[in-house]
Order: C-alpha cells, then structure tokens, then sequence
C-alpha cells in the first residue's frame, strides 16, 4: 500500500490527507501491535471505520471531548502503548493546548497529535475550522517535534518515521480532497531535514510547507519564465526541529520567501526569523501568510486566493518586494 | 507537617484532609515493589489534586520510594520534590500533577492499556472537591462509565473547602454523589477520616465502575487549620509548628 508510485500518488491526492490517514491506520496497527488510534467523534471523517472494524480494542473514540482524547492518549503512552489522535488542528490545539502541555511538554510521553484542517482547508466553516495559530502554539512547546507534510505522499512517510520513532508530536495536514502530488516516486525521508524541491540561482529561496507547497512551486516557474529570479523551493516539512544545517548554508542567500497556510505570525516564517535573529550575516526575510485576522468564510480555493496564497498571489508577493528593495 | 514548616505554598490543609486514605492505600490496600517501581503488576495511584503532595510524599516515604534525605528536603529549592509532584517511576510517582482535572483522563488511558494487555492491576485517582469545578474531569468520568473502566477507583476528597470559599459559595457543586450516580457510577460515602471505614470501602467490588466520597476536615487534627479557607495553602511559623504537634499528639494519646 505505501509503494510510492505514480499511480498510487494519483489514487491519494484524490483522496486527500484525511481519508489517506484513515486508510493508513490498518496498516499501521499492522506493522505495531502497539499502535493504537484515538478520536473525538471525527472518525468517521477520515473513513476510520475499517480500521474500527479490523481493530476495535485500539479504536477508542472519546466523543467531543478533545481534553480528555489527549490525555487518554497520554496515558496511553505512559503504559507503552502508540497513540495516534486525530480532530481539527485548532480543537486539538488550541482547545486541549494545556493537556498538550502537561502530557507532551512536560511529561514527554510520546503521543502523536494528528489535526486535519490546518489552515483554510475547512474555512468555509467559519474562524472556528480554521487552524490558523496551531504550528505557532505547537512549536513553543518543549519536546515537540512538528510536521507538515506537502503531499500525501509525504504524509505516509511522516506516518511510518512517527510510528518507528514514537515522540511527542504534532502532525498537521492541510488542503482537500484532489490535491496536487509532488513526490511521485520513493525517496529518503528523514525528520528534521528538508527537501530540495527546486534548485534556483542562489539569490532568492523558497521555503515552505504542507499542500501550499504546489502553488509556491507554481509561483516559482512563474518567476523563472517572466525573468524575475530563479528561485530555489524547500520543502520544510519538519518545523520543529528546523533544518539548522540548510539555513546555516540559506544565510548567504540574499532573500528568503516563506511561504504557508498559517497566521504571518508564529508560524514557519517565525522559526525561521528567529534562527536568523542573532546572526550577522543573514538574507531578508519575505513572510507571507494570513494577516492578523480571520478570513471571511468562504470557498477554500477563494480563501487562498483573497489570503495571497495562489501561485498569482504568491508570485506577485514577491515581483512587489524584489521592485520595492531595488 | 515538619516537611510543610517554613516553606510557602505547600497547601497543609489539603494534604492533611487526605492522610488516612493515603496511609491505608499505602499500608494496606495497594500492591506495589518499592525495589521494582515499574512493576507492571503494580496499582497505580494518580494524586490528581496535585497541591496534596506533602501528604503524598509522606506516603511515599512510608512505604520506601523516598529516603529520610528527600523526604528532609522536599519542597526545598532544588529538591525533585516539587509543590507538585513530577512524574518520577523510580520514586513511585506516577503523574506530573498542578493542572486539575486532567488525573482522571490519565487514568482513563491508563485503564485502557491495562485492559488491552488483560492486567487486572488498579488505579487509585485522588481528586479534590474543588476540582470538580474542572470541565475536564466530568469528560474523563463519562469515559469511565462509557468503557466500563471497573479498574479505576475515583476517590473526591470532599472537604468542602477550595482556594476562594467553600465550595457550595464559590461553585455549587450540589449533590454530588447523585451527579456521578446518575452518570453510572456506583457511589459510596465514607468518612475519610475512619481507616478501618476507608479499608472496607477501597477493597469492595462493584458491578460497575466506582466513585468514593471521602468526606474529610481540611487541616484535620490541627485545630487552627481545621475547616479553615486561609489553611488552603497556609505557612506554618514555628510556632504554629510547635501548637501543631502538640495537638497532633494530644489526638494521639
């Protein structure tokens, strides 16, 4: 099942990352014995029936009740169980953020955070679907480590590294269903180092994560055919640990473009601002992301759009600053 | 009570009102291997109400977990024995409390996974009246009902005190007996002060998962903290050392 191939990637960005979560828990209960799966009364959302039928004893479903579905988990955990739980980004996050604190930060027991919905994905829910703050509050918390995978390619291979090594984690998925692939083929995964998606001149980089990472590649092309910049795109899909190593080598680089489906503030552009803060030599930093406000509820595609979060969006972002700091 | 003399914060009052059922859990009721702390076969305890730790340590010290050192030093800055105390197996402490109303989800998964690997072992959660105001707590009580969680033994020391006032000013708490019992739970009252009453009531079967109201005089046995809101987290001087132990010893005697 998580052959990386042309025909598989096709079948999963039909699919979505939260029906591929759903679809990849029987095979992770398959490959751990202690592996086991924890919701509040969204299972169904991420077709987890099968996985509930398959396994039921490490089915636990805790009804709206994310606080409790967290520290369940923990304790889970602390008895040498795999938890896995799975809600929206912002309920698991936001709402349940001091148990996430107590039984992750502090207690370090390794429990999985999954939330679906990071972003605008299921903006047209209003302000209260949308996982706008949770890379910014997840980041902050000592032992956590935080994923957001481009695809749903890479979303398996974050899966299956998770679950070898199980820590303290947050997991977040963005985008919908029919999403872009970007990794078509197998290639090595490793937490905390990113992918080179696109190599550029040296003088203007991209770094970005989750599904926004399709338009910033977009983006990219479009400034290397109208003869702006070639630009190079990373996907940084580890937050947390932030890839010291590629940054050290960036801060040659004139400027850096961040990209992601988060508040402007706190999130990746935020990690990456403070890597840089105290050192000399160090690129201008470009922050694009939503603005300090909760966007109007609407379609998700009209969301990205009006947030400047559309390859157009994107690339005209960055035409405007290189003109501005000529 | 010399562990809680001259250090600030240390909640005397609650850890008082919970010495009794701390020692026959400890003394009697428990299984645990002090020289094998991860015993897989052990009853858990999760002190939930966290700011009862100098009762707690007591306990702890009783049984063997903690040397005559640590327990001299406990509270002490740069002690592990914190206000609230960490999660440390080795010195049986199973749960890093301070937050309420998060112990009983704990126990909750806990449960869960004992179940899963058919270990009969049981988990003693001590949560306090005043907790009860936590959301939290009634999320993690209907799991218990909901899964059947037999294993667990939800004790609420009910002294009727909390931070702010007594608990039925501050946040009515009612009858609560009735709230878990209407939930599923089967109720038992008891005088959480009667060991032998305490014993009876912690090694009895049910047909259902368990909630023990312990009722309890804060500061019990200490006349000028008994039942008094100050005592929730009082200092005790010297000399209120001395008036203490004094009357401690007259309840003995």
């Amino acid at each position: 099942m998580l052959e990386i191939n042309r025909r598989n990637a096709r079948i999963w960005s039909m699919l979505g990352m939260r029906r591929v979560l759903g679809m990849a828990l029987s095979e992770l209960a398959e490959q751990d014995e202690r592996f086991v799966f924890v919701t509040a009364d969204v299972a169904r959302y991420f077709g987890a029936e099968k996985f509930a039928q398959a396994y039921p004893d490490r089915y636990i479903d805790v009804g709206i009740a994310e606080q409790n579905m967290v520290t369940v988990a923990a304790g889970l955990a602390k008895e040498g169980y795999h938890p896995l739980t799975a809600t929206y980004a912002t309920f698991t996050t936001a709402r349940a953020l001091d148990q996430v604190r107590v039984s992750l930060a502090y207690m370090g027991l390794p429990v999985l955070l999954v939330g679906v919905g990071g972003g605008l994905a299921e903006g047209d829910l209003s302000a209260t679907h949308m996982g706008l703050e949770d890379v910014a509050v997840m980041r902050v918390l000592p032992k956590l480590t935080v994923i957001e995978p481009a695809d749903c390619a890479e979303l398996l291979l974050a899966l299956q590294a998770l679950i070898r090594e199980p820590r303290p984690a947050y997991l977040r998925l963005t985008g919908k269903t029919g999403q872009p692939m970007l990794y078509r083929n197998m290639f090595e995964y490793t937490i905390g180092k990113a992918n080179c998606l696109q190599g550029g001149d040296g003088s203007l980089a991209f770094l970005t994560a989750g599904t926004v990472t399709a338009q910033v590649l977009k983006a990219a092309e479009s400034l290397a055919d109208a003869g702006t910049v070639h630009a190079s795109v990373y996907d940084m899909h580890t937050i947390k640990p932030l890839d010291a190593a590629l940054l050290e080598e960036l801060s040659h680089c004139g400027r850096l473009v961040v990209v992601e489906e988060h508040m402007q503030s706190g999130g990746l552009a935020g990690a990456i601002a403070e890597f840089y803060a105290e050192r000399a030599q160090r690129p201008r930093i470009l922050a694009l992301g939503v603005k300090d406000a909760y966007p109007a509820a609407n379609d998700y595609e009209e969301m990205l759009r009006l947030s400047g979060l559309t390859a157009e969006g994107i690339a005209s972002s960055v035409q405007r600053w290189m003109e501005a700091e000529q | 009570m010399g562990l809680q003399s001259g250090v600030k914060g240390a909640h005397l009052g609650g850890g008082m009102s919970i010495v009794e059922l701390l020692a026959v859990l400890y003394a009697d009721v428990m299984q645990y291997r002090v020289e094998e702390p991860d015993w897989d076969g052990r009853d858990r305890f999760i002190l939930s109400k966290a700011h009862s730790a100098i009762g707690l340590y007591a306990a702890l010290h009783f049984a063997g977990f903690l040397t005559d050192e640590e327990i001299a030093g406990a509270f002490v800055p740069g002690s592990v024995l914190y206000k609230h105390p960490r999660l440390d197996l080795a010195r049986g402490i199973e749960f890093s409390g301070g937050s309420l109303g998060q112990g009983l989800s704990l126990a909750v998964g806990s449960a869960l996974a004992l179940r899963l690997r058919r270990n009969p072992a049981r988990i003693y959660v001590v949560a306090g009246d005043g907790e009860c105001d936590e959301g939290s707590l009634w999320e993690a009580a209907a799991s218990i009902v909901h899964f059947d969680l037999r294993q667990v033994v939800l004790v609420i020391d009910r002294n009727g005190l909390q931070n702010d006032g007594t608990t039925e000013d501050v946040m009515r708490l009612g009858d609560l007996g009735e709230r878990f019992r209407s939930m599923g739970f089967a109720v038992s009252d008891v005088n959480g002060h009667d060991v032998v009453a305490l014993r009876k009531v912690l090694t009895e079967d049910a047909d259902r998962p368990r909630v023990i109201i312990s009722h309890t005089v804060k500061g019990k046995g200490v006349p000028f903290a008994e039942n008094q809101v100050a005592w929730h987290i009082g200092y005790l001087t010297k000399e209120l050392y001395q008036e203490a132990m004094e009357s401690l010893s007259y309840v003995r005697d």
